[in-house]
C-alpha cells in the first residue's frame, strides 16, 4: 500500500499537534517561566543616613503619654511601636502616636513667624515676630479694661511657669482646658480633705459610661476592651461588663454589652432616677454610706422625686430598664460610674448626679482610688497667676490671647475663645501648624513640633497612679526655628518685666520626694527612685526614655458629701427641665479632639479609604 | 502552585494570624501600623474606600449581631492555603511559599490584570490607580526595608515578609537555624493595643496560636469554599462566628 501525505494531511498534523501542545501544560510553563523576565526592576526606598538603632520617648499628641519604641536610621525614626510593661500606656499605642514621626513634615507645618493681617499671611523674622509680641504684652499691661490671656494645653511644665509668671505680671490671665474628668473631679470635690481621684480598671466588674468613649477613645489605648475580654470566660454575673448611656450610638456605644440610648442632656435624670432604685430598694452599698459618706437624707428626698415613670418620660429609657439597670449594678459591685467626652463635657448636674450614684455604689472603696499627683518643684517666692477658669474670663476682654501649640481645639474651640477677644485683639499661637487653633492667630510663632523638643510630660491624670516622663526629642527641630520660652522672655523682658528663671526641674523635685518606681523602657524593669544617686541620675535615664511611676497611695481617711450645699435644688430644675440638644460631634479618628496637631497625611487611609472612619465631613451629626 | 502541590526538603512553617474579635475595638492601629511599616502611600485626592491601597482594612459589622452590637472585623490577605489568586495570575506575581505558606505577591512582575482581584474571595487585593505620592520631606520617614509599588499593580499583605528575612538574617547571623518567634511579628500584630492579634507557626504545636487554632470558638471566614485562609478569627458570640463564617465581610 502506498502511503501517500497530502497537503491536507499536513496541515491536519500540524493543527492536531498545536492543539495538543497548547492543551499541555508546556507552553503555559515555559510561558510562566519567561514572563518573570519581564519584571521591572523595584522602586528602592531611600535609605536614611545612620546605624539602625531603637530609641525610646513617650508620645505628647493627647494626655495618654503612651511610651514609644522608635525604630530609626540615625536621627530618623522610621516606624514605632509600643513598650510592653510601659506603666502609663503597657504597649498600648493608637494611630496618631504610631504616624508622630510625620507630623515634623505635615503640609501645614510652619518654621518660621508669620504675620496675619487683612487675611494676608507674612512671614517675618524673629526680630519682627520677637516686637510684634512686646508690643502686645505691653499694650495689653498698660490697658485697665482689656488684658492678656494664656491658654496652656499641658501645664506643669517650666514653660507653663513662664506663662503664669508673665500673667501674674502684667495682670492677665492663664488658663487651661477643662479638666480630662470633670465627674470625677466633682466627686472628690466632696471630700473633706484635699483628694485627686484616679480609676483603676481593673478592680470594676461594671463600667457605666454617660458618653465616655471608654472602650475606644478615652484612657489608655486598648486597656478597658483587653480587661473585659480577659474577663469573659468567668461566670456572667462575675464578668467586666460595660454599659454606655448617652444620645449618640458612638463607636464605643456599639462595642459596649449594653447601649442604653438616651434623650440628649437627659443624663441626670436617668442617674438619679438609678439611685432612686438603688435606695428604694436597699440596693445602695449601705456600710460605706454609713462610714464614709454624709447627708444621705438630702440625698434620699431628691431621689425620691425620680421614680422610674417619671425618668421614662424624662429620658425615652423604659421604667424596666431603669430598675434592672439600677439592679444589675447593684448586684455586680465593684462598679464605676464614668461620665462625658472631654470634648462634650456634661452638665455640671450630670456630673453631680453621677458623683452620688458612684457613692451609693461606693466605688471609692473599688475602683476609684486616691492618688497623688508627680512631685513638682514648689511655688516659691514666683508671682505666678493662678489658674482661670475660661467661662469666667470676661467676654470681649482679651487684647492679647496667647496660645500655647498644646492646645487642641477640640477641647478648646475657636467659638469660645473668639468672643474673649477685644477688637484689633492680638492672637499669638506658638502652634507648629498652620491648622487647629495656630490657623487663627494673627501672630503665628512656631514652636518645636511633636518629637523635635524634650517634654515634660505627666500622664492621665484619672489615671490610678501617676507617671511622668521627661520625654526625650527623637528628631532635630529646624535650625531657624524659634523656641517659644526663648521668644516669650526676650518679648517680656522688652516690654519691661523680667520673667523668673526657670526652676530646678521635675527630676529634682522627684528624688527629693523619694517616692516611686523608675521603669527602664529598654529591659521593662523598674528601680525604686531611693536607690537613685542624684537628679542628675533621673535626668541620664529620663533621657533614654525611661518613665517614673508613682507608689500607691495610702487612702485618706474622711467622708464624702452625697449632694454638697444647696445643689439639690439646682439638680432638681435641671434634671426636669427640658431636655438638651442633640449632640454635635462624631470624631471621625480616635483621640483627634484631645491633640492639637494636625493628624498624619496617613490618616487618610483610614478616613478616606475605610467605611469605619468617616472624614470628618462626612461624619454624621 | 498551591501549597498540595509544592513539596520542599526545608522545615515547613505555617505562619497563621488569629484575630479575636471579642478584644478589637476598631480602633486602626493595625492599619495604620501596616500602611508605616509597608510605605503604603497617603490617600489619594480622589481615591476611595472601592480605590484604595489599603493591606489591612478593619469592618464594623454591627449588623452581623442581631442585638446590634458592634463586631470590628480587621480583615488582611486571609493567607490561604489553597490560594486562588495564585493560580490565575499570567505572570508568576503571586506566589505561595511552601516553608513560610505565606502568599506572597511581587509587583515588579505584575501587569496589571486584576485577574488575582477578581479571584480572591475576601476583597483583600488593592490596586494601584495613582503614582504614590508623599508631601515634600515625610519620604525620609519610609520603612527603608520596603520598596515602592508603583502605579497600575496590584498588592496587598505579605505578613510584614521583609521581618520575616531580617529574623532570618539574625538567627543565621547568630548561628542558630531556628528563628525566635519574638523576631518575627508583624506590624499589626506589634501594633494592637487591645492584644487583639497572635501570630505564629501553627505548626509549633506547643505555640499559643497552633492551641488558638484549635479552640472551638476559633473559625474561618467564608469556610465552605475551601481556601484555608490561615488568618483565623475568634468570638465568643456563637451568632458572630456563624454568620461570618457563612458570608465574611464585603468591602465597604
Ligand atoms: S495620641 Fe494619645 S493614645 Fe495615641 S499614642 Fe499618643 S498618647 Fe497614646
Ligand atoms: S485572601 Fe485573597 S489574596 Fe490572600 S491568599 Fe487568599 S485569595 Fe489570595
Ligand atoms: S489594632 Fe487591634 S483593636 Fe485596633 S483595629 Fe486592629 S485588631 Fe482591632
Amino acid at each position: 500500500m502506498k502511503l501517500e501525505v497530502s497537503r491536507r494531511d499536513l496541515l491536519l498534523a500540524g493543527t492536531g499537534a498545536a492543539a495538543g501542545i497548547a492543551l499541555s501544560p508546556v507552553p503555559w510553563k515555559a510561558l510562566d517561566d519567561l514572563s518573570i523576565w519581564t519584571q521591572r526592576p523595584p522602586t528602592p526606598t531611600p535609605r536614611p543616613a545612620g546605624p539602625l538603632a531603637f530609641r525610646f520617648t513617650s508620645c505628647t499628641l493627647c494626655p495618654a503619654a503612651c511610651g514609644l519604641k522608635a525604630r530609626s536610621f540615625g536621627p530618623q525614626p522610621v516606624g514605632f511601636s509600643g513598650v510592653p510593661g510601659h506603666p502609663a500606656s503597657d504597649g498600648g499605642l493608637c494611630p496618631l502616636g504610631l504616624t508622630a514621626h510625620h507630623l515634623a513634615k505635615h503640609p501645614l507645618r510652619a518654621v518660621a513667624p508669620e504675620r496675619v493681617s487683612g487675611g494676608k499671611r507674612e512671614t517675618i523674622d524673629r526680630a519682627a515676630a520677637s516686637a510684634a509680641l512686646s508690643a502686645a504684652i505691653a499694650a495689653a499691661a498698660k490697658d485697665p479694661k482689656r488684658s492678656l490671656l494664656v491658654v496652656d494645653g499641658r501645664p506643669g511644665r517650666s514653660l507653663s511657669r513662664t506663662f503664669r509668671a508673665l500673667a501674674a505680671a502684667t495682670n492677665g490671665r492663664y488658663a487651661v482646658p477643662g479638666s480630662p474628668s470633670p465627674a470625677l473631679d466633682t466627686l472628690a470635690a466632696r471630700f473633706d480633705g484635699p483628694l485627686s481621684l484616679g480609676v483603676d480598671l481593673s478592680k470594676a466588674r461594671r463600667v457605666v459610661s454617660f458618653g465616655t468613649p471608654v472602650l475606644t477613645d478615652a484612657g489608655t489605648p486598648g486597656l478597658l476592651p483587653r480587661l473585659r475580654a480577659e474577663g469573659r470566660r468567668k461566670p456572667k454575673g462575675e464578668r467586666l461588663e460595660v454599659v454606655h448611656v448617652g444620645a449618640t450610638r458612638t463607636k464605643s456605644a456599639g462595642f459596649a454589652d449594653r447601649f442604653v440610648p438616651i434623650a440628649p442632656g437627659t443624663e441626670a435624670a436617668l442617674a438619679l432616677g438609678l439611685a432612686h432604685v438603688l435606695l428604694d430598694e436597699k440596693l445602695a452599698d449601705a456600710a460605706f454610706l454609713a462610714a464614709r459618706t454624709t447627708g444621705l437624707a438630702g440625698l434620699e428626698a431628691l431621689a425620691a422625686r425620680f421614680a422610674p415613670p417619671l425618668v421614662e418620660q424624662k429620658t425615652g429609657v423604659p421604667a424596666g430598664d431603669v430598675v434592672a439597670l439600677a439592679r444589675d449594678l447593684a448586684a455586680s459591685r465593684p462598679a464605676v460610674v464614668l461620665g462625658g467626652d472631654p470634648a462634650e463635657p456634661l452638665s455640671a448636674e450630670a456630673d453631680a448626679a453621677i458623683a452620688a450614684l458612684n457613692l451609693l455604689l461606693g466605688a471609692p472603696s473599688g475602683p476609684l482610688v486616691a492618688r497623688r499627683a508627680a512631685p513638682s518643684e514648689p511655688d516659691g517666692d514666683a508671682k505666678l497667676a493662678a489658674v482661670t477658669a475660661l467661662d469666667a474670663v470676661p467676654e470681649r476682654s482679651v487684647s492679647l490671647l496667647l496660645l500655647d501649640g498644646t492646645v487642641p481645639e477640640g477641647l478648646v474651640p475657636w467659638a469660645r475663645l473668639e468672643k474673649l477677644l477685644a477688637d484689633g485683639a492680638v492672637v499669638a499661637s506658638f502652634s507648629a501648624f498652620r491648622a487647629g487653633l495656630g490657623e487663627k492667630a494673627t501672630l503665628l510663632v512656631p514652636g518645636p513640633a511633636p518629637l523635635e523638643e524634650a517634654v515634660e510630660l505627666d500622664g492621665p491624670a484619672d489615671a490610678p497612679l501617676a507617671t511622668f516622663a521627661l520625654a526625650p526629642a527623637l528628631l532635630a527641630p529646624p535650625k531657624e526655628l524659634v523656641l517659644p520660652e526663648e521668644l516669650l522672655r526676650e518679648a517680656a523682658s522688652a516690654a519691661g518685666f523680667e520673667l523668673p528663671a526657670p526652676p530646678a526641674g521635675r527630676a529634682a523635685a522627684i528624688v527629693a520626694a523619694k517616692r516611686g518606681q523608675l521603669f527602664d523602657p529598654s529591659t521593662a524593669t523598674t528601680t525604686p527612685v531611693s536607690s537613685l544617686a542624684d537628679a542628675a541620675a533621673l535626668e541620664t535615664a529620663f533621657a533614654a526614655g525611661a518613665c517614673w511611676v508613682d507608689d500607691p497611695a495610702p487612702a485618706p481617711a474622711g467622708r464624702f458629701a452625697l449632694l454638697s450645699d444647696g445643689e439639690a435644688p439646682r439638680l432638681l430644675e435641671s434634671a426636669l427641665g427640658a431636655p438638651g440638644p442633640e449632640p454635635a460631634r462624631v470624631a471621625a479618628l480616635p483621640r483627634t479632639a484631645l491633640s492639637a496637631a494636625p493628624s498624619s497625611p496617613l490618616l487618610t487611609k483610614l478616613t478616606r479609604e475605610t467605611a469605619l472612619f468617616p472624614a470628618p465631613s462626612a461624619a454624621k451629626a | 502552585m498551591t501549597a498540595t502541590q509544592q513539596t520542599s526538603t526545608l522545615p515547613t512553617h505555617r505562619y497563621t494570624l488569629v484575630v479575636d474579635l471579642d478584644r478589637c475595638n476598631g480602633c486602626g492601629s493595625c492599619a495604620t501600623a501596616c500602611a508605616v511599616e509597608n510605605n503604603i502611600p497617603p490617600a489619594p485626592e480622589r481615591s476611595n474606600v472601592r480605590t484604595g491601597v489599603v493591606w489591612l482594612r478593619v469592618h464594623d459589622v454591627a449588623t452581623v449581631d442581631p442585638s446590634g452590637r458592634s463586631t470590628f472585623v480587621p480583615i488582611p490577605c486571609q493567607q490561604c492555603d489553597e490560594p486562588p489568586c495564585v493560580d490565575v495570575c499570567p505572570q508568576r506575581a503571586v506566589e505561595y511559599d511552601p516553608r513560610t505558606g505565606i502568599v506572597g505577591q511581587i509587583p515588579v512582575r505584575c501587569l496589571g490584570c486584576r485577574y488575582c482581584m477578581v479571584a480572591c474571595p475576601y476583597h483583600t487585593r488593592s490596586f494601584n490607580w495613582w503614582s504614590p505620592e508623599w508631601p515634600e520631606g515625610m519620604k525620609a520617614s519610609l520603612n527603608p526595608d520596603v520598596s515602592i509599588r508603583q502605579r497600575g499593580v496590584v498588592e496587598k499583605c505579605n505578613f510584614c515578609v521583609q521581618r520575616l528575612q531580617a529574623a532570618r538574617a539574625k538567627t543565621s547571623a547568630a548561628g542558630k537555624t531556628d528563628i525566635d518567634p519574638a523576631d518575627y511579628v508583624p506590624a499589626c500584630v506589634e501594633a494592637c493595643p487591645s492584644r487583639a492579634l497572635s501570630f505564629g507557626d501553627a505548626n509549633d504545636a506547643d505555640g499559643e496560636v497552633a492551641k488558638l487554632a484549635k479552640d472551638p470558638e476559633s473559625f474561618r471566614l467564608l469556610a465552605a469554599l475551601g481556601t484555608s485562609p490561615k488568618v483565623l478569627y475568634r468570638s465568643s458570640d456563637p451568632v458572630v462566628r456563624e454568620r461570618l463564617s457563612r458570608t465574611g465581610v464585603t468591602r465597604g
